[in-house]
Order: structure tokens, then C-alpha cells, then sequence
């Protein structure tokens, strides 16, 4: 079976043109020909029929084990997510307000910046506040603790610090997470472009995270929801392919009715969207 | 519809060809459609030669009749029961996955669909040591889990290595990404490669990317042609995973407002031939497998799996 130029991602008038001058499959399409020439540009042509590259299982796994994981402050957690936060994923925390899903957020931000002998990435980050939750008085806080950490680390191990003289300090914490506030979805949309710009001059970011996922969604129509969403994960990871970064997401908790009338708690934005997301961590408070 | 070009016959000169596309006949179908007589004047071939050129085209590019028995034993001959290497789906599935066919596999997210997809990947590699290809739509393939499938095994590394190796990985974004791909995956199947099975973890995202339905339609459309002929021509079993979404309809004062809807809309209800319901049980780590769709087996037919870090068993 030959492959129909109308399975290509080209608009109906052009699928037209090409078939009233004669090309009806892929496989008759002749570059050197003039009248081919003339309807389409070849280095689109090769856009339109271009195929991932296949990979097998094994390179998968060795592209795993050289991306790496960030930590996340918690063992027992990092232990659960099989190492910690993976490269190229969608993670997301949800829970109620209150238990902890942006000081999780903060956490990150600093661990991947450790150095990469002590299990960092030596990377940067990207901090999408869409709720106005982004309390720099807190990530100072975390900062502060995580050098001292890494402080007596250093001390206890004698490891010289002739070597890297202390890049890794609360100034620097700060200034590599880069924050964009946000309050609305088109903007949010207009921050992936702008993302992309940035991390071609800068390779070295390995996190975005955007802060409540829901509360731009809520404001756009519910029809609209699962096709945003999907093109907004689906350029999301994307990037992350490309440049190597971990993606977080928090969502927040509503409320379900079931038959039963018990109403209980789930996560926002529903079961597609939940079908989309790779990795999902409730958090919740214990008494 | 195929364009006219020299290799259809050695009448079809560059020159003749030249003249015809001219006077803008560019196809086979054109030209078949084309009175005799003006074929005569525009390319200044005898009467009798056309005859022959339009013999050969309708010969060569019609349907294929086929003998019903020499049919049969073909299909005898070339298809093949693929065991899943899962014991209990093996029962239910009287064997395993029947080549030709389409397998859907479908539940609430988080019930266990991706990792059924790879402990099959799995599987199969390992004990028929063919190549299985698995497209992979948002990156849920991990390598790290088949490896710690493997682990549980205890197999030796070299072997490891080889299993992993023949599992082939796309990972993809688009729906046009989705046709490429298995149009590539055909003409390496011509060149040679062994594949009995493709998986595809997850469709929905493909599709959810737009509400255009009639483009989505259409794409489908071409999707599912080319899943059918792969399937059926090459002897291949597919097996696709789709989501199903719970909607709450309604308020406090009404009950039984829960509809289970399954993704992809009503076109694509009628293109699976086995439909598979996976469902979280009320014990740890067991799923309950149901089949809800099957042009062979009975309906309703039911077993139980355990699921966990070794695969699905």
C-alpha cells in the first residue's frame, strides 16, 4: 500500500493543487520535477514525510541512565519514583492547599542545582507561577538550608574545596531559577515560545515547573480543556526531549459526586487529563 | 491512481510521457480515461500499441482475484497465535494474540495499560526472539522497567542485552507522525525485518490534540486503513491502548449520573477487533482483564492478573 499525499499534515487546497497536477502517493513524488517544485518547498516536503528515528529498548535505557534523576529531598519518595524526579516526564503533585506541593516545587528547584558529584544536575530551572504562589522569602529559606547541608557534607567527606570554589551558594541559588508570572492560559501558551528562545542560548536548564496547572485552565471553556491541555503537554515534552529537562506540574483537589451521593476528593481536571500525565504524587497531611 | 512513468512499459517513453502529461494526463487513471484516438494524436503511437499499454496498466494495477482455497491456505499457512507469555490472559485469549487482528486494550488511567503493553514487549522478544515494535505517544516507554522486568528473571546480562535490543522504540508526537511511521515500519518489513507485532501506547493523545473533527476523522480514517492492511497482508498483530473517562453528570439530588465513556468518539467503536477492559480489583496489585468486544470469543469472558514491578503475571 502506497502512502496518500492526503495522509500528510498539508492543507486541503494544497493536497488539491498536488492532485490535479498528477501526485496522488508520496512515492510519486519526484523532486527534480519542475511541476513538483513549483507546488511545494522540498525542505517542507521533507518535514512532511519525515519518521522518528527508531530506537531500541537498550539505547532507551542508556539515554535514561546519562539523563539522570533529580532528587527530591526525601528519600523515601525518591525511592518510590524508582530514583527521583525523571528527565522528559510529566510529574505532577496534587493535594489539598496547604500540604506542601509548592514547597515540593522550591525543593527541586534548588536540588538540581547541586553539583553533579553530589547528585545534582549543575542545571538550571524554570518557574511558571500561574496561582502568585511563588514566595521568594521561602525558596531563600530552603536555599539557605540546602548550602548548609551541602556545606557539611563537604566538611565531613574533606572533599577540597579548592576545586570548585563555592559556586554553589544562596545568590546563585537564586538567580539561576527563572521566574515567569502568569495570568492567563494565552499567556501561558506565549511563555512556551519565549521558553524555547532561552533554552537555545542557555542548555543548561533541567526543570520547568509550572505551578498549579489548573488555575489557568479555569478560566477557559470546559470544551476547550482536554485539547488545551494536550497540545500544552505535547509541546511541553516535546522541548524536554530536546533539551533534557524534568517537567512538574501541581493541580489542586475537587470535588466528585458518585452515584452514592458520597462526594469524595480527586484531583482537578479530570480522567483524560489524568490518561495524559506520566507520573502523579498525591500529596496530603497527617494529623 | 499511481503517476505515469517509464518502468510501466517500454512503450511509456520520457518523451511519450512528456506529451501526455502536456495535454495534463498524469495518472494511469487518466489515461485509462482517455478516448484511444486523442492518446493517438498526442503522442503519435499506433492504435493497436495503445491497446497494449492499456491492457498492461488495467492488468497491473487491478484487484487481485483470489482463488478461495488457495486463500485459505495461505491464510493457514502464514498466521500465527502470538502467546502473550502472561498465563492467564493466554487462557482467556484461547492461545494468545491471533495474527491480522486488532487488539484494544482500555481503561481508567493508572489500571495497568501501559505496563500490559510492555510485559507483552517483553515477552514476546524473549521467547520468540522476533522484533516487536512499540510506538510510544507520551513517553511512557521505559527502558528502566523492562530492565527491572528482566532482573526478576535473572537472566544473564548478554541476554538482557539482546531482548532489550529487539525491542524497537518510536517515540512520537503527531497524528501525521503516527502514519509515517507505520508506512517506514511496511517498507522495512519488505526489506526484511521479522515482526509479528506492533504495539501503540496510546492513541488519545494523538487525537485530543485538536477539535477539527472532520481533519481528525480523517487522519483516523487513513490510520485505521493502514493498521488493516499491515495487519492483514503482513500477518501482524496490533495492540492499541485507549483511555476510558468517567463523567459525572448532574448534582447531589441525582443518582446514577456516572457514564464510563471510552476515548476516540463512535467512529472508532467498530475498528477493534478484541476489546479488553482492564479494571483495578478491591485486592493490592491484582487487575481484573474483561473482554467487552470480540468477533471470537465469547463476550464477557473474564481472568485476573497480578501486576507489579516484575511486569504484569
Amino acid at each position: 500500500m502506497h502512502q496518500p499525499i492526503s495522509s500528510l499534515n498539508l492543507p486541503d487546497f494544497k493536497i488539491q493543487e498536488l492532485q490535479t497536477v498528477g501526485y496522488h502517493y508520496c512515492t510519486d513524488a519526484n523532486k527534480s520535477e519542475k511541476k513538483f517544485a513549483s507546488k511545494i518547498q522540498i525542505s517542507q516536503w521533507d518535514d512532511l514525510v519525515h519518521t522518528p528515528k527508531t530506537r531500541s529498548a537498550l539505547d532507551i535505557y542508556q539515554e535514561e541512565c546519562v539523563s539522570g534523576t533529580i532528587l527530591t529531598s526525601s528519600k523515601e519518595l525518591d525511592e518510590a519514583l524508582g530514583g527521583g524526579i525523571p528527565v522528559g516526564l510529566i510529574t505532577e503533585f496534587c493535594g489539598e492547599p496547604g500540604c506542601g506541593k509548592t514547597q515540593v516545587c522550591f525543593h527541586l528547584c534548588v536540588n538540581v542545582q547541586l553539583p553533579l558529584w553530589c547528585g545534582g544536575m549543575a542545571g538550571q530551572s524554570i518557574y511558571i507561577s500561574t496561582n502568585k504562589g511563588f514566595a521568594s522569602h521561602r525558596l531563600r529559606e530552603i536555599a539557605t538550608a540546602c548550602v548548609n547541608n551541602y556545606l557539611s557534607f563537604k566538611a565531613k567527606h574533606c572533599i577540597l574545596a579548592t576545586s570548585n570554589n563555592d559556586e554553589f551558594c544562596v545568590q546563585s541559588i537564586m538567580r539561576n531559577i527563572r521566574y515567569i508570572g502568569i495570568n492567563s492560559h494565552v499567556e501561558l501558551v506565549a511563555a512556551f515560545k519565549c521558553m524555547r528562545h532561552w533554552l537555545q542560548e542557555n542548555l543548561m536548564i533541567r526543570l520547568v515547573v509550572i505551578d498549579s496547572i489548573s488555575a489557568p485552565l479555569k478560566k477557559t471553556e470546559f470544551k476547550e480543556r482536554t485539547q488545551m491541555l494536550y497540545n500544552i503537554c505535547n509541546d511541553l515534552q516535546i522541548l524536554a526531549q530536546q533539551f533534557k529537562f524534568a517537567i512538574i506540574f501541581t493541580n489542586d483537589m475537587t470535588t466528585r459526586i458518585t452515584s452514592a451521593n458520597s462526594p469524595y476528593h480527586t484531583p482537578s481536571l479530570g480522567d483524560s487529563y489524568y490518561h495524559r500525565i506520566n507520573v502523579r504524587v498525591q500529596l496530603s497531611k497527617k494529623d | 491512481m499511481a503517476r505515469l512513468k517509464p518502468e510501466m512499459h517500454p512503450l511509456l517513453t520520457e518523451e511519450v510521457i512528456n506529451f501526455l502529461f502536456g495535454k495534463n494526463i498524469y495518472t494511469v487513471v487518466n489515461f485509462l480515461q482517455t478516448e484511444i484516438k486523442q492518446i493517438c494524436c498526442i503522442t503519435n503511437l499506433a492504435y493497436k500499441e495503445i491497446l497494449g499499454i492499456r491492457k498492461h496498466l488495467i492488468h497491473k494495477n487491478s484487484a487481485v482475484v483470489r482463488n478461495g482455497l488457495d486463500y485459505y491456505k495461505e491464510m493457514i499457512r502464514a498466521t500465527a497465535i502470538i502467546p502473550t507469555g502472561i498465563q492467564n490472559v493466554d487462557a482467556m485469549l484461547e492461545g494468545g494474540l491471533l495474527t491480522g487482528n486488532i487488539y484494544e486494550i482500555c481503561g481508567l488511567p493508572s489500571n495497568g495499560k501501559t505496563q500490559f503493553c510492555l510485559t507483552i514487549a517483553k515477552n514476546v522478544t524473549q521467547k520468540l526472539q522476533q522484533h516487536v515494535y512499540y510506538i510510544d505517544t507520551k513517553r511512557d516507554f521505559s527502558g528502566r522497567k523492562i530492565l527491572r522486568m528482566l532482573d526478576a528473571e535473572k537472566l544473564p546480562a548478554d541476554q538482557i542485552g539482546n531482548i532489550m535490543s529487539r525491542i524497537l522504540v518510536k517515540q512520537i508526537n503527531t497524528k501525521y507522525e503516527l502514519l509515517n511511521c507505520l508506512y517506514s515500519i511496511q517498507k522495512e518489513i519488505d526489506e526484511g525485518l521479522t515482526l509479528r507485532l506492533i504495539i501503540i501506547d496510546s492513541l488519545p493523545p494523538l487525537f485530543y490534540q485538536t477539535e477539527e473533527s472532520a481533519k481528525n476523522y480523517g487522519v483516523m480514517n487513513q490510520f485505521v486503513n493502514i493498521m488493516r492492511f499491515l495487519a492483514r497482508e503482513y500477518h501482524l498483530a496490533f495492540i492499541v491502548t485507549n483511555c476510558i473517562t468517567i463523567w459525572y453528570e448532574g448534582d447531589f439530588s441525582m443518582e446514577k449520573a456516572i457514564t464510563e465513556k471510552l476515548g476516540l468518539g463512535r467512529y472508532w467503536l467498530s475498528i477493534a477487533n478484541f476489546r479488553i477492559m482492564i479494571k483495578q480489583t478491591q485486592e493490592i496489585c491484582k487487575y481484573g482483564l474483561n473482554i467487552v468486544k470480540s468477533n471470537k470469543l465469547p463476550k464477557g469472558v473474564n481472568c485476573t492478573v497480578n501486576i507489579n514491578d516484575s511486569g504484569m503475571f
